[in-house]
């Protein structure tokens, strides 16, 4: 049995019910209005960035499970943290899990195909990832199409993993089967759902 | 001119009003006591508590007094109260075997260990109104045998012991049981989830169904093994402590029905077994579901399915009467919206027609 | 004895968070149907229990609710739903449905079109528009999975053989983002043009058949139909009673027991504010002056 000492943990959400509905709408919001940036600032202490830390509060519990990328793994404090106050399971198979953090900051790799991509039948058992950046700054000729974009739209973040246009196509071609990503950077949220495109204008 | 309907607040409340009044019927009459309903009206407390999910008697029977005796609608209140409880956690497996038994017949067997109990039961009353029920009138006493103090040792268990009924598949814990009210029912759904799913069941679907396979629709050739009500004692693992915490007793009937054997060339002939557990004294509703259980597994014994009981997503789906009267009472909602769009294309289709038909419609 | 204290919007923050899941990949997936384990409420299964799960688990402090059955903010169902909100999460309610930044809805779109901080959550009683067709789960799972959506064009053009329409006219079928065939709830098929390309998010709650889906903003949404019988919304001929208005919904009023009967806007909203702004039907002259 693990021996969790309670002053060495932060504490959560200050307010459990309205913190929760604030990071959950603009995870649904981010979702719905693909490639946009929604500003997204939660106050909370946390070992990994707040904005990461609010949204699994707001979605995490005993019902579900989630995977840490390398950096986050390698500090206990973020496991502890996240199993604390949610009750969800930690698992080291990115293919079990139902939500996955990932640090692109740190240089962590972003391996859509190691996650959950659901089944032809319930495409909803895939993993939901959350994915930390530096920003959304919009990248040079690249747009994004699809449900909850009208037209289509600027997209980018930074730092981009090497190949992530090619593995989105592939995570796309899946469709309805893939990964969503739920992306952070200081002060905002952004959505890519698996039903989003994404073009190069040469 | 014409003013919309309005004031459907106003009219909500006053209906409201006029059901506390007719609730609580003549005031010269006193009023029913929760306890009353408990003592007096029991079997209905069991079936609300069985059907509502929850061991309560004392809310069973407010319920009950609440929807003024509408069963239906006490288990809804029951089961809406029910959602909102904190779950701490999943008491260990029952022991029936240990059940403090007030009640045990069996049809299999002349006389057995324990004897057989007949304990309060209709069978064998004549169904002629006691008038004298009327009146108010003491009741005196009545006479029981001693309590036994040896074995009672179920049915099935003596049959098993001879391996003349299929096994129980064993125990395992790291496998999870299903909950229909924490995950959404998924098909082919396994038999923990069925019998969860028929143990909520309503009374009267189950017991038509249970009836409809011994007139042939998925028969299964049932002997009522055992019937056995009495109390058993439940007990909450608590994992700080490391051992099981007694959390009080509760009535139970359980009927293990005794069913149409299967074996094979390799595998020795065994009887197969129909299980049926409620919460208090509901016999019906056990023997009914250890009906159905049996006949929902007809793949496991490789029996074709041809009867409305042996069809797990039929049975499943439409066994919840919370479900089944939110629906069809559903229809009382105003639908103008829809109908106005029927009656749009219904006089679209009759014009269309008049205009096709000229001759017959001038001849009219 | 004192009443239990409910949490804000009725539900507990764990069945919030298991809806709010389900929500998320009904985004992701336009128009697939996610199960969830859809729990009791304190109204009946069937009058509104997916639609109330839905908004009481999207709902805010700071968001207007509004409730409406069959366009009509004071039929009773809409006005039940309503108290229960302000009841539960004290949330500022409004009849107004531009004002609305979340609306419920049983049967109907509002007339006005809606905007992008909107969000339109329909109550659904059969998410399964293959139901009919199909009664088994396992199958229309299957048929989805597949994309196989023939049995539903060879329905509709059952219809059109033996009626000479299709004979679907409310809960008519579309598809969704070119992949889902999805049942937009019993709306009129007049409404099923103001799915397509719009602007709030919509979200659908079957409460007792325990299935959530949705359409983002944006997402295109094609009715079936067929090249030689083109979808058609119903028309009516004549413009609503009170506020003259042309190309709205209308209910119809039975006025007397001679067949006498009158026209008006279903949406009760847009009907009172055009009224406000002056204009007139053909019976509610006299009132103008």
């Amino acid at each position: 049995m693990e021996i969790v000492s309670q002053t060495s943990i932060l504490p959560g959400f200050a307010n459990p019910v309205a913190d929760a509905q604030y990071g959950f709408r603009t995870a649904m919001d981010a979702l719905a209005r693909p490639a946009m940036p929604q500003s997204f600032a939660p106050r909370l202490r946390a070992p990994l960035v707040a904005e990461m830390a609010s949204v699994a509060l707001s979605l995490l519990d005993f019902e579900v499970s989630f995977w840490l990328s390398p950096s986050l793994e390698r500090d206990p404090a973020v496991g502890t943290y996240l199993r604390f106050h949610t009750g969800s399971r930690q698992t080291t198979t990115p293919g079990a899990a139902s939500f996955a953090f990932v640090d692109l900051t740190a240089g962590d790799p972003l391996d859509l195909a190691a996650f959950a991509q659901g089944t032809a039948e319930y495409p909803d058992r895939s993993t939901t990832v959350i994915v930390g950046c530096s920003d959304f700054t919009a990248s040079p000729g690249l747009m994004a199409e699809g449900p909850g974009i009208k037209g289509i739209s600027p997209f980018g973040f930074s730092p981009m993993p090497q190949g992530f246009q090619s593995d989105w196509a592939r995570n796309r071609d899946g469709f309805p089967l893939g990964v969503d990503l739920l992306l952070v950077a200081p002060g905002s949220l952004m959505g890519l759902p698996r039903s989003t495109r994404i073009l190069s204008r040469g | 001119m014409y003013v919309a309907v309005k004031g459907g607040e106003r009219a909500i409340a006053a209906a409201h009003g006029l059901l506390a009044e007719k609730r609580r019927g003549d005031t010269e009459v006193p009023e029913l006591a929760v306890e009353q309903i408990d003592g007096q009206l029991s079997l209905a407390v069991d079936r609300v508590m069985s059907e509502g999910s929850l061991y309560d008697r004392r809310l069973a029977a407010l319920a009950i007094k609440q929807a003024r005796g509408d069963l239906i609608e006490a288990i809804f209140l029951l089961r809406a109260f029910r959602t909102t409880l904190p779950r701490f956690g999943a008491s260990g497996p029952l022991d029936t075997g240990a059940m403090r038994v007030r009640r045990r017949i069996s049809a299999t067997y002349k006389d057995l260990p324990g004897g057989q109990v007949l304990g309060p039961t209709f069978d064998y009353t004549h169904r002629l109104l006691d008038f004298t029920l009327e009146a108010e009138g003491d009741v005196p006493p009545a006479r029981t045998a001693p309590v036994s103090e040896g074995m009672m040792p179920r049915v099935a268990d003596i049959i098993g012991g001879d391996d003349l009924i299929e096994r129980n598949p064993p125990e395992n814990p790291s496998r999870p049981i299903a909950d229909l009210t924490r995950e959404p029912i998924a098909f082919p759904a396994d038999r923990d989830l069925r019998l969860q799913n028929l143990a909520r069941g309503d009374e009267g679907f189950l017991l038509a169904l249970g009836y409809s396979t011994q007139r042939g629709y998925g028969r299964t050739h049932p002997f009522v093994g055992e019937i056995r009500m009495g109390e058993v004692d439940v007990e909450l693992f608590v994992e700080e402590l490391g051992f099981a915490v007694p959390l009080g007793e509760i009535t139970l009937t359980e009927c293990q029905m005794v069913n149409q054997f299967a074996g094979s060339k390799t595998e020795p002939a065994r009887f197969t077994r129909g299980y049926g557990l409620s919460f208090g004294h509901c016999e019906r509703r056990a023997m009914s579901m250890s009906l159905v259980d049996r006949s929902l597994r007809a793949d496991e014994f490789g029996e074709e399915r041809k009867g409305p009981a042996q069809d797990e997503e039929f049975v499943l789906s439409h066994s919840d009467n919370v479900q089944a009267t939110g629906f069809v009472e559903h229809l009382k909602l105003p639908h103008y919206v829809d109908f106005q769009a029927e009656l749009a294309l219904l006089r679209q289709m009759r014009q269309d027609l008049a205009q096709s038909t000229p001759a017959q419609e001038a001849a009219e | 004895m004192t009443a239990p204290a409910y949490n804000f919007a009725y539900l507990d923050e764990q069945t919030k968070r298991m809806i709010r899941r389900a929500i998320l990949k009904a985004i992701a997936v336009p128009g697939y149907q996610v199960p969830f384990a859809s729990r009791e409420m304190p109204m009946p299964y069937g009058w509104g229990t997916g639609g109330v799960q839905v908004t009481a688990s999207i709902l805010g402090q700071k968001d207007v609710l509004k409730v409406i059955d069959q366009g009509a903010d004071d039929t009773t169902n809409a006005v039940s739903i309503r108290q229960f909100f302000e009841k539960t999460a004290g949330v500022e309610t409004t009849t107004e449905t531009l004002a609305a930044t979340v609306i419920q809805t049983r049967h109907r779109i509002p007339e006005t079109t809606l905007q992008g901080h909107q969000v339109l959550v329909y109550q659904v009683p059969i998410p399964e528009p293959l139901r009919f067709l199909e009664p088994r789960e396992t199958e229309t799972r299957k048929m989805h999975a597949l994309a196989e959506y023939g049995l539903m064009h060879v329905k509709l053009y059952e219809d059109i053989a033996r009626h000479g329409h299709i004979a679907t006219t409310y809960a008519y079928p579309v598809l969704v983002a070119g992949r889902y065939v999805m049942d937009p709830s019993p709306t009129p098929k007049f409404d099923n043009p103001k799915m397509d390309d719009c602007a709030a998010l919509q979200l659908f709650g079957a409460g007792r058949e325990k299935r959530i889906y949705a359409i983002p903003p944006h997402t295109k949404v094609v009715s079936l139909d067929f090249e030689d019988h083109p979808f058609e919304v119903t028309r009516f001929d004549r413009p609503c009673a009170l506020c003259g208005a042309q190309g709205s919904y209308l209910d119809e009023v039975v006025m007397d027991d001679r067949g006498a009967r009158m026209f008006v806007c279903s949406d009760t909203d847009f009907c009172e504010s055009r009224q406000e702004n002056g204009h007139r039907g053909p019976l509610n002259q006299e009132a103008a002056e």
